[in-house]
């Protein structure tokens, strides 16, 4: 039966040039999306390489230039030589931090437009490198570039309700159903038979292309990937589809059905985000980014006033740096010690915002339940590797990097100042203290396993259930004798 | 004529049904024999499409019981269904199929496969233009839609038909098809209950009158009574007493 129904309904809709406008509809928003992420993830791929490139560049430039660096006689001051370590660790280094967009990165762009994605690192107070965006939280970042989350979140519900809403409620409205259920067919074999095609006009083009698009132009990308992409689809649109037949089964005509989904889109894709959004920020405020400067600048003039005493605590903190008092002298042995006195001074208020965005995101993760548009979005955006999990985590290596490079440059710059080679003879040149920069610690990434988003999908399986229960049951009522709604 | 049969095929027995305060049915009761045309005449709010609602099962009366080839619609709406056909005022079929793929899917929903010549060859009985069955059903006037609907009713082979106001805005060209058609299905054997407005049709085509009103049956006309009487003034008889009243 629902075969036959499912065979003229694709009749009627072709007829009608539905079929076709869905089609095109869908199949131009997947390819609108899909290049406008993939444009996007591919920039920022660019950007990376060419980091990559540069510091792979600077650092043969360092060991081809070493015979002449050290055939040099004339005066050369240390900040502008690539061969002394107090120049690499202030001012020329070239060691990047980078976060490379996954291959799925196209699905989503998610927060990846206003979060860093690479840092030039420097010998100096994290806070510089670290702290120069405002973190906020997932959920406020909802809306966001036309990308294959923005249309699967935001279009193809309202392509799907579009399509489906005057399902059952047209024939209704018409007679034709009356005639059609004396003919023996049930309400709810209609209107799964024409749901399953309208949405199929709209899905069929929509997944095929993005996946065949994501697969052709995202090496890399593995067949789990667009498993998951496409199930998440396909449960979020399910979850629009059981809604659309709940309304529909509650025996309304066309425009009353129009109205309903159109207000649940409104209050589940924008209102709820939005309200979810003010409740997040007003619960857990982000301490001033003026007070945080404010506080920068002070705890520097500190260190600076102390110079002295800044030291002593380094010497007292690193006693295997403090082998002769010459050190005590050196500027750049020094300048360490006032960054990792700023570094230390700042701590505080460096957790103070990490502990902000912790619960700002505890509460996302909770609250992004009461919407499947929130819940979908925080499971594609981590799909894409652009969401906070992925963040956070090239966040800390991002730190730990930059400690490693102070500790390497602290070390050896301390050593070579014992050594005397910043100052080997009155007015002469430094001795070559950096020879090749392939010791320098580089920037590693480990490779985050890809999240399977089990608890969204399981709540928009609950959700879909749920709906389709309450509206078999209310169409089931519907076949039975004497259902007055069925008259008009 | 009527066929000579007394197998009540629609049988409508003290059928009560209200709607909030308002009687809409007080208790009426009829049959319609195979073979047999029942007009069921009254004016506008007597009851006669609240009866048609509780026979097709849409509608739950209050008391009485309804059903179709001893089948109680109550109990097994299901199978009342299957024994019959229904044609509204407007027969709603989906405007955008052609006559012949209306008839083919109607006709396969109640579980009736023919071939495509078989519906054709249906829809040549019911005196469809041969040069309209293939096209859209849009472009069909009212009373090649009421073809179509009996097209559907004949594959269906329904023991009974109900109709409900069918000749109401026919030209009396169509009205006189239509007529005809139904004169056949009865000849067949098929029951017929036809709610109308339409006197002279009523008086031409159907074998007994039942004239409702106010949800009360008022009167019965059948057999030879049907000859010897003045439907018009009889109608309007019942009618008026009932307003005076």
């Amino acid at each position: 039966m629902k075969r036959l129904v499912v065979k003229y309904e694709l009749l009627n809709l072709r007829r009608e040039k539905l079929l076709l406008l869905l089609f095109a509809a869908s199949s131009l928003f997947a390819v609108l999306a899909f290049y406008n992420g993939y444009r996007f993830s591919q920039n920022q791929a660019l950007a990376v390489t060419a980091a990559q490139q540069e510091q792979q560049t600077a650092n043969n430039t360092i060991r081809q230039g070493l015979a002449e660096r050290q055939a040099r006689q004339g005066p050369l001051n240390w900040w502008d030589d690539k061969h002394d370590l107090r120049g690499q660790a202030f001012y020329l280094m070239v060691n990047y931090a980078t976060k490379a967009p996954l291959p799925t990165a196209a699905i989503a762009v998610g927060q990846a437009d206003i979060q860093p994605y690479f840092f030039r690192m420097l010998v100096t107070e994290k806070q510089h490198v670290l702290h120069q965006y405002d973190y906020t939280h997932p959920l406020a970042l909802l809306l966001g570039q036309l990308d294959l989350a923005f249309v699967i979140i935001y279009l193809l519900p309202l392509l799907l309700i579009g399509a489906c809403f005057n399902a059952l409620s047209e024939e209704k409205q018409s007679g034709q159903l009356r005639i059609m259920m004396l003919q023996g067919i049930s309400p709810a074999t209609l209107v799964a038979a024409q749901i399953l095609v309208r949405a199929g006009a709209v899905m069929v083009p929509f997944l095929l292309i993005s996946n065949l698009c994501l697969w052709l132009f995202s090496p890399g990308i593995t067949f789990i990937s667009l498993l998951i992409f496409s199930l998440l689809v396909l449960l979020y649109t399910g979850f629009w589809l059981a809604l659309t037949a709940w309304v529909i089964s509650l025996g309304k005509n066309a425009a009353n059905n129009a109205a309903r989904l159109v207000t649940a889109w409104l209050g589940l894709v924008i209102i709820v985000p939005a309200v979810l959004n003010i409740l997040i920020m007003t619960l857990n405020p982000s301490p001033s980014r003026l007070v945080y400067v404010d506080q920068m600048r002070s705890h520097t003039d500190k260190v600076n006033q102390q110079a002295a005493q800044t030291l002593a605590n380094f010497f007292q903190d690193h006693p295997e740096l403090a082998k002769t008092g010459t050190a005590t002298n050196d500027y750049a042995t020094s300048k360490i010690a006032k960054i990792l006195a700023v570094e230390q001074a700042m701590q505080p208020f460096d957790d103070a915002f990490v502990k902000v965005l912790h619960k700002q995101n505890q509460q996302a993760g909770w609250l992004k339940h009461l919407s499947p548009a929130t819940l979908l979005h925080a499971a594609l955006i981590d799909l894409a590797g652009n969401g906070q999990l992925r963040h956070q985590a090239f966040m800390q290596e991002v730190q730990q990097h930059h400690q490693k490079l102070q500790t390497y440059f602290a070390s050896r710059i301390a050593l070579a100042a014992q050594n005397g080679d910043f100052a080997p003879c009155s007015g002469c040149n430094a001795r070559v203290t950096l020879a090749d920069a392939s010791d320098i610690p580089v920037f590693s990434s480990q490779a985050s396993l890809l999240p399977i988003p089990y608890g969204a999908m399981l709540m928009l399986v609950l959700l879909i259930v749920l709906l389709t229960f309450a509206s078999t049951k209310a169409l089931s009522k519907m076949h039975q004798a004497q259902s007055q709604t069925v008259l008009v | 004529m009527l066929k000579e049969t007394t197998q009540a095929v629609i049988e409508v027995c003290e059928l009560k049904k209200a709607f909030a305060d308002y009687q809409a049915l007080k208790g009426i009761s009829f049959t319609v024999n195979a073979g047999e045309i029942l007009a069921l005449l009254g004016p506008n709010g007597a009851g006669k499409t609240t009866t048609i609602n509780c026979l097709l099962g849409f509608l739950q009366p209050d008391s009485g019981t309804v059903s179709i080839g001893g089948i109680n619609v109550q109990h097994d709406v299901v199978r009342a269904r299957q024994q019959l056909a229904y044609i509204p005022e407007q027969v709603a079929l989906y405007p955008r199929l052609t006559g012949l793929e209306n008839v083919s899917y109607m006709s396969q929903i109640a579980g009736i496969s023919l071939s495509r010549n078989e519906y054709r060859a249906l829809l040549e009985k019911v005196q469809l233009p041969a040069h309209a069955i293939d096209k859209a059903i849009s472009t069909y006037s009212k009373g090649m839609r009421q073809k179509v609907g009996i097209a559907i009713a004949l594959a269906k082979q329904a023991t009974a038909l109900i109709l409900d106001e069918p000749t109401s805005g026919l030209d009396p060209s169509a009205s006189y098809e239509f007529s005809q058609l139904l004169g056949q299905l009865a000849g067949q054997g098929v029951a017929i209950l036809m709610a109308t407005h339409d006197l002279f049709r009523a008086q031409e085509d159907a074998h007994s009158v039942a004239i409702l009103n106010q949800g009360q049956l008022v009167h019965r006309l059948q057999g030879q009574d049907m000859q010897d009487v003045q439907l018009e003034s009889l109608y309007l008889q019942h009618i008026r007493r009932e307003a005076l009243c």
